[in-house]
């Protein structure tokens, strides 16, 4: 065991090891740069072909640095640097005649190594013990539920997030948005906890779980939502018109007068379809229109059209009344798409930077070094 | 817009610069270097000036925010670093040599910069509206002008074949360390753009690390001269073998900065 166990020993002991893995690690990581990562199979078919997408599927080049032997690389580097850093730890404790300064210098190379090791372990911590995920919420809506990104499941939080407003700024006078913004309250038990409004590059923290503003959108308004505004002119001597406001299926008598009015149909999208059914091209206003009855005395007395972007269009002569179509509310409401990140691995992560950064100042700026043989020095 | 005057004012100093350093070395006379080195320190101020005069005007339109946005701002501070730094090593090695390749190299960026690229002071999108964009980019931009610096000692390093004493050019001695010192001035600062990078990723996007092709080329870039110091240190990098390797790290750079943006797609095409 011992006899197998000393090869392998002394590859993992070896910066040649080192420089060996590095050099991999970079040349494979070129892959992943020129072939887009993680897209739909169909779009890789349509630029690559079906033999060259199946080779690439199998080595693994959409998903470079997700592969396992992308990861095994990783590993390799990281038990290459446990291995150099642990056998190097004795020499650290002997200061022999080194100055202060130069004895602290020669720290630097292992704080460094180190800190490349507490990395990849918060990255470790983020992957089993975190979650990225996605939700949407209508303006005004609540959730508890989100998606869980790259698979079906979604998850549940343990406490109510509701968006009171969603609001994109523009800069002045012009069409370029400056800021998208969401208004959040975290609710526990129906009750307000905590609020912020949060941006691109400020986002809400609550119980480890952060919520990054990400995109937007508008649902498609409810039909019961939708209104239609509306002008009804009898026809004859010295009557008043009237205006009055009705959701689809909707009947109003009119005031101080003998008829009343019915919404038959409200169709955001007019179309006419084959053998001239009408129906709604989307649930976009782009061509409102309605479909309106009139009955006085309890006898259906006006039945017609009216179009909101077309206001002269209006019935036969011999109708009762005019109706006029003047204005629509869909009630399309904003949503927020929102990042929903937990990741406890972040402070381990920060913490690596910051021995990074204190390992290479030591490394660098304490140590004399020889320039005439190469930068043996220790 | 007097920003922009004052940036092609800026790349006239550093053309007149280059040149007195070309004769400097052409002529060996030390006076040539030290008018080349007061005209580069000019251009140095003008193009200070300007990036605060630009700083100024866009804060006029209504849309003020600091000039390290696009890609014209970032070549002229790419330029405004490298001169800068190279003004630097100058005085601490006290050779005029160096000019010759480097303040080229700062011509360029200028040079490119004016002519190439659209100088429009342009509103940022939300996701750029972070003070972490202004660390992140003057943090990889000094740490990419160590690395021109690099680059330049290790072009002069190969040109020299012979030790000469001509008391313009460094010695080779002193070439390869000032070619060491730029390495690590660039690596250390590298880091850091790097980790301010990842950073405000995690403030704009929630994640640190995304592996889009910025990101990827940065680290290639940064375990190119991670390689050259292990292989240094191993004692087998000496000589014109470390400007040769020297000379690969920067190629990755240039890839990291401009070729990514016009050859690849990701998240930062906008810089
Ligand atoms: C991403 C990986 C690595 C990075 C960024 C890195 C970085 C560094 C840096 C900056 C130095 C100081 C160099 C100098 O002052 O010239 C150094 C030294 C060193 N590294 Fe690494 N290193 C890495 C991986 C490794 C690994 C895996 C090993 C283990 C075999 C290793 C072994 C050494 C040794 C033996 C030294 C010399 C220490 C000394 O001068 O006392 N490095 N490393």
């Amino acid at each position: 065991m011992k006899k197998l166990f000393k090869p392998i020993h002394g590859v993992f002991l070896s910066l040649k090891t080192t420089i060996f893995l590095l050099f991999t690690i970079a040349l494979v990581s070129i892959i992943g740069t020129l072939i887009p990562q993680q897209k739909e199979a169909g779009q890789y078919v349509a630029q690559y072909g079906l033999l060259l997408y199946r080779l690439f599927d199998l080595l693994g080049f959409f998903d470079v640095y997700g592969s396992w032997w992308f990861r095994l690389l990783l590993i390799l580097l990281l038990v290459n640097l446990v291995f150099c850093s642990v056998s190097r730890l004795p020499r650290i404790s002997t200061r022999g005649n080194l100055s202060k300064k130069e004895w602290v210098g020669r720290l630097g190379p292992h704080i460094t190594h180190a800190s490349l090791i507490v990395i990849l372990a918060g990255s470790l911590i983020g992957n089993i013990w975190g979650f990225k995920g996605f939700v949407n919420i209508p303006q005004g809506e609540s959730i508890e539920t989100i998606a869980l990104k790259g698979s079906q499941e979604m998850l549940g939080l343990d406490f109510t997030i509701r968006c009171d407003k969603f609001a994109v700024s523009h800069y002045p006078g012009t069409e370029t948005p400056k800021e998208y913004l969401s208004e959040l309250i975290v609710l526990e038990k129906g009750q307000e906890v905590f609020k912020k409004t949060i941006r691109v590059n400020d986002p809400l923290q609550y119980r480890g779980v952060t919520f990054y503003q990400s995109s937007y959108g508008f649902l498609p308004s409810r039909p019961e939502e939708r209104k239609a505004e509306l002008e009804i002119i009898p026809k004859g001597n010295g009557s008043r018109s009237s205006r009055l406001q009705l959701a689809e299926g909707e009947t109003k008598q009119v005031q101080g007068t003998d008829y009343k009015v019915e919404l038959v149909a409200l169709i955001p999208d007019f179309s006419l379809g084959e053998g001239n059914r009408i129906f709604s091209r989307s649930d976009q206003p782009n061509n409102p229109a309605v479909q309106v009855n009139i009955y006085q005395n309890g006898k259906l007395s006006y039945k017609g059209w009216a179009f909101l972007k077309y206001p002269d269009f209006h019935g036969s002569r011999n109708d009762t009344h005019r109706v006029k179509f003047i204005n629509y509310s869909g009630g399309e409401r904003p949503y927020t798409g929102l990042m929903v990140v937990k990741d406890p691995g972040i402070p381990v992560v920060w913490a690596g930077f910051g021995l990074l950064i204190l390992g290479l100042i030591l490394s660098f700026f304490l140590r004399r070094r020889s320039f005439q043989k190469g930068g043996k020095d220790d | 817009m007097i920003n922009h005057i004052m940036f092609q004012l800026t790349t006239f100093f550093y053309l007149l610069s280059t040149i007195a350093y070309f004769l400097c070395v052409g002529t060996k006379k030390e006076g040539f270097g030290r008018v080349a080195s007061w005209i580069g320190l000019a251009g140095f101020a003008i193009n200070t000036a300007a990036m605060a005069i630009r700083w100024v005007e866009s804060h006029r339109l209504g849309i003020g925010y600091v000039p390290l946005s696009n890609m014209y701002e970032s070549m002229v501070f790419f330029a405004w670093s490298i001169v800068g730094l190279h003004l630097l090593f100058e005085r601490f090695y006290r050779s005029k040599g160096l000019g010759a390749v480097i303040m080229p190299l700062g011509f360029l960026c200028m040079g490119v910069a004016i002519l190439a690229l659209s100088p429009g002071i342009r509103p940022l999108m939300p996701a750029l509206q972070s003070s972490w964009l202004v660390y992140h980019v003057v943090t990889c931009f000094l740490g990419y002008a160590g690395f021109a610096i690099s680059f330049g000692v290790s072009l002069l390093y190969l040109f020299k074949k012979e030790e000469k004493k001509n008391g313009i050019l460094p010695s080779r001695k002193t070439m390869e360390e000032i070619n060491y010192k730029a390495i690590v001035v660039g690596f250390l600062l590298f880091a850091v753009g790097i980790i301010t990078g990842a950073v405000w990723a995690n403030y704009a996007w929630g994640t640190y690390w995304s592996w889009d092709p910025k990101e990827t080329w940065s680290l290639i870039t940064w375990f190119v001269y991670a390689i050259l110091l292990h292989m240094r240190y191993t004692g087998r990098l000496v000589g014109r073998r470390m400007a040769y390797v020297s000379i690969v790290g920067f190629v990755s750079v240039i890839f990291t900065y401009w070729g990514v943006n016009y050859l690849l797609s990701g998240l930062h095409s906008y810089a």
